[in-house]
């Protein structure tokens, strides 16, 4: 029954100042809602911002043979081992877990020749993984397919510069070019990469099958290294070492104790900027986040002490009029804890609503963090029932006299 | 009455009711720190992001020796050999560097594929690189321990090389480099400087597999040739790219004395795939900072009318008691405005230093320097004023409109 009576009470005061209670609320809808929104806008730049970067292969590991070393005064032997095979990279993809995909290579510089226009280029033998692992893809006809590397087709996909160079502005697609006196018949055009990191044209290059590379146009068995994607950047080291020791396995270099015959590298330079990145937006969203917290508790604590001070008066006669101090700290109580309530389910629904309005208009994989919802409603209902309770509070112990006469 | 009348009663009124007004001026205040702070903060954020990416090296092309179409080279796998095109100079570089507007900086270099790297009786085959000083800074690609090729080195041909970790642990394994003698394509170099790791590039190539070596003695004593394999160019705008790359093209088709119709002797590679990367990165980042500074100004906006709306709405009945006393509405409207003026000038200096303050926890906190402009503060406090003096002024001038005696009712 009291319980229910003092409902009443504060809803009926609630009711009876209307713009007081509707500034109150928007007060705790504010600092609830821009602390969401707030958190939702930041997460979802940084994960565009950084999966532009990871789309440059931050998860990419690299496996090339080793350089053969020869001692000088003997015979020199130059060039790399050629124990790296396509068998070792099928061996990769199965045994360590933590790798998602390995597009194995081999590449020679040689000429390619179009009704007698040649261009010497890098024609580069991988399977068809290479779409899954870089950054690559056609811009005009497609790419070689599983069958074709299978089969040991003869199908080639030019790189724009190559086009460019033996068919001008032409279409390339559909023509038969002599890569080393082989015919292939070009079935794509990879779109324009550009220079990379270390300002090698990355544009010129052919792409055919490793199979058909390896039988047909190089005449070799080994490989000239393996592209590996790692299934997260957490897994990188766990990757790298796992390959190492499959292929050291492999290899049968532990018996003889020998040295790796082949290398394993990762791009260090684009991780740590991917990393550096990352942690930037992090704290960057977590400071902006406690600063709107902050303005959000400054700005329900100003609104709460305002309003119960203005209601001294209204203490006091309830004090006049036999009403018990612990009944005026209840009546204040249950007023805040409704008011913070009911404005911090209103934030959480006007933040959800900024983060659909988000969804909508932007591409960004826009997604409400569970902790900001929680942090920012807890924040707000306790600031909100202090500054409401505790003003109260000091004025129920004035003498009701005292209260009555202030302004 | 009197402007000194208004200003004292406006003062009065204020101090009066202290702890109103202090919420008053916290309002402002808040208003204007919490756009500071945000936007501050981003802007350095951008600012370092973009810093750190300029690693991808997208504001530097390469302009290599060769043309499409002829492109017998030597040596070397990968995507790079080195043309044996024998017309690009290093009078080229110059005349890039000083008659091509957007140009900020030039590195010619010479290389012939890879080359054998000696050092007692191990050998190691490694691409060898003839560079001036200016190679470092268009590639963000400096010394960990020792010195870079220097100025000196190239004008006195000095036998000094900057060697890359790969060759480091191959050539030396646990032993100390710095010093030794190493042998370049039998000629003798002295290793002064050991390169930061890089690792490896999206092509695929080990960056840290590299010999640096002076141009000028590569060239005589290496290389025995008077051209360069290419010129790396730095511009001083990314978005600059493309013309520049055009004005140099005219510029060595000129100087190559090569007729219409002549295909080029040289090709020029622009990061395409890392600018596109980075400009969709700055369009989201700056669409980032749009929706943050919205966010924070609608917070800022609503915290400042909120209690302005609700300071005036209790000050009802004063308004009514005045009017009754003979003040006209004139009057009431000048007191608040006067009143309002003063909050809001007294909250923009502390919202300006609280602003400071919050920059410096910030940057303490994120360790990313903040970013303040005049921009942002003057965008802070015209905003705070215009919407604390409108909420501050609106009611008044409702309740200075009703009769003396339900404004004394209220």
């Amino acid at each position: 029954m009291k319980v229910v009576r003092g409902l009443r009470i504060s809803a009926r005061q609630l009711g009876a100042h209307r713009t007081r209670t509707a500034l109150s609320l928007l007060g705790i809808v504010i600092g609830v809602s821009s602390v969401i929104a707030m958190v939702a806008v930041g997460h979802g730049a940084r994960q565009e911002v950084v999966g532009r970067i990871e789309a440059m292969g931050t998860d990419l590991i690299m496996v090339t043979p080793a350089q053969l070393r020869a001692s000088v005064g003997r015979m020199q032997a130059r060039g790399t081992f050629t124990t790296l095979t396509p068998q070792d990279a099928e061996a990769i993809l199965e045994e360590v877990p933590q790798v998602m995909a390995a597009a194995p290579w081999a590449s020679r510089r040689i000429p390619v020749t179009f009704e007698g226009r040649t261009s010497t280029t890098s024609v580069m033998g991988i399977t068809p993984e290479v779409l899954e692992v870089l950054n690559v893809g056609t811009a005009t006809g497609s790419f070689y397919t599983d069958r074709d590397e299978i089969t040991g087709g003869r199908s080639a996909v030019l790189g724009p510069t190559v086009a460019r160079a033996l068919f001008g502005d032409e279409p390339a697609v559909g023509r038969r070019v002599l890569i080393g006196q082989i015919p292939f018949e070009v079935v794509g055009v990879l779109r324009p990469r550009g220079a990379d990191l270390s300002g090698a044209d990355q544009d010129d290059v052919v792409m055919i099958p490793l199979r058909t590379a390896l039988r047909r146009v190089f005449n070799q068995e080994w490989l000239g290294g393996i592209y590996l994607r790692a299934r997260s950047l957490d897994e990188m080291d766990t990757a790298a070492e796992q390959v190492r020791w499959l292929l050291r396995d492999r290899h049968r270099l532990d018996r003889t104790n020998a040295d790796d015959d082949f290398e394993i590298q990762t791009q260090v330079e684009i991780m740590a900027a991917h990393r550096e990145i990352g942690d930037t937006f992090t704290t960057l969203v977590g400071g902006i986040a406690a600063v709107s917290l902050l303005v959000g508790g400054v700005g329900i604590l100003a609104v709460m002490l305002m309003s119960v001070r203005e209601r001294t008066r209204e203490i006091g006669l309830r004090l006049a009029v036999g009403a018990k101090r612990r009944d005026v700290r209840t009546q204040f109580l249950t007023e805040a804890v409704m008011l913070g309530t009911g404005g911090g389910l209103a934030g959480i629904a006007l933040g959800f609503a900024g983060i659909a309005v988000l969804a909508l208009t932007t591409d960004w994989a826009v997604q409400v963090e569970p902790f900001s919802v929680a942090l920012s409603f807890g924040f707000a209902l306790l600031v909100g029932v202090f500054f409401g309770v505790y003003p109260a509070h000091r004025a129920s112990l004035l003498d009701p006299v005292e209260a009555l006469r202030s302004e | 009455m009197t402007t000194r009348r208004v200003v004292g009663q406006a003062l009065r009124g204020l101090n009066r009711n202290r702890l109103r007004t202090f919420f008053m001026m916290a309002g402002i205040a808040v208003g204007i720190t919490v756009l500071t702070v945000v936007l501050s903060a981003g802007m350095g954020a951008r600012e370092r992001i973009m810093e750190r990416v300029r690693v991808f090296g997208l504001e530097n092309m390469m302009v290599w020796a060769g043309g499409p179409t002829d492109q017998t080279r030597m040596g070397g796998g990968g995507g790079e050999g080195s043309a044996v095109t024998a017309t690009m100079k290093l009078e080229d570089a110059e005349a890039i560097r000083h008659e091509v507007r957007g140009v900020r900086e030039v590195a010619p270099f010479s290389r012939a594929g890879s080359s054998e790297v000696r050092w007692r009786d191990r050998t190691f085959t490694a691409p060898v690189f003839g560079v001036t000083p200016e190679w470092a800074d268009v590639w963000d690609w400096y010394v960990d321990r020792g010195s870079f090729i220097t100025h000196e080195d190239n004008e006195l041909m000095a036998r000094s090389a900057a060697i890359g970790p790969t060759v480091v642990r191959e050539l030396f394994g646990d032993e100390d480099p710095m010093g030794e003698v190493i042998q370049v394509g039998g000629v003798p170099f002295e290793v002064t400087g050991i390169m930061v790791e890089k690792g490896m590039s999206a092509g695929g190539g080990d960056m840290d597999n590299r010999v640096f070596v002076p141009l000028a003695t590569y060239m005589r004593r290496v290389a025995n040739v008077d051209y360069l394999s290419g010129i790396r160019v730095q511009v001083q705008a990314i978005r600059d790219m493309d013309p520049v790359a055009t004005d140099i093209a005219a510029l060595l088709r000129e100087r190559h004395n090569l007729a219409p119709g002549v295909p080029d002797d040289f090709r020029i590679n622009t990061p395409t795939e890392v600018t596109a990367m980075v400009e969709e990165m700055q369009g989201t980042f700056n669409l980032f900072l749009i929706l943050v500074a919205g966010i924070a100004l609608v917070v800022g906006g609503v915290v400042v009318a909120n209690i302005m709306l609700l300071s005036v709405s209790e000050r009802r009945g004063e308004i009514g008691l005045r009017k009754a006393v003979g003040g006209k509405a004139r009057h009431i409207q000048g007191q608040f405005l006067a009143e309002s003026v003063a909050v809001t000038f007294l909250g923009g200096v502390a919202g300006i230093l609280l602003g400071l303050l919050g920059n410096l926890v910030m940057e303490r906190f994120t360790g990313t320097p903040a970013l303040l402009t005049w921009h942002i503060l003057a965008a802070g406090i015209l905003f705070s004023s215009v919407v604390g003096l409108l909420a501050g002024l609106h009611p008044a001038r409702k309740a200075a409109a009703m009769a003396p005696v339900d404004a004394l009712r209220s």
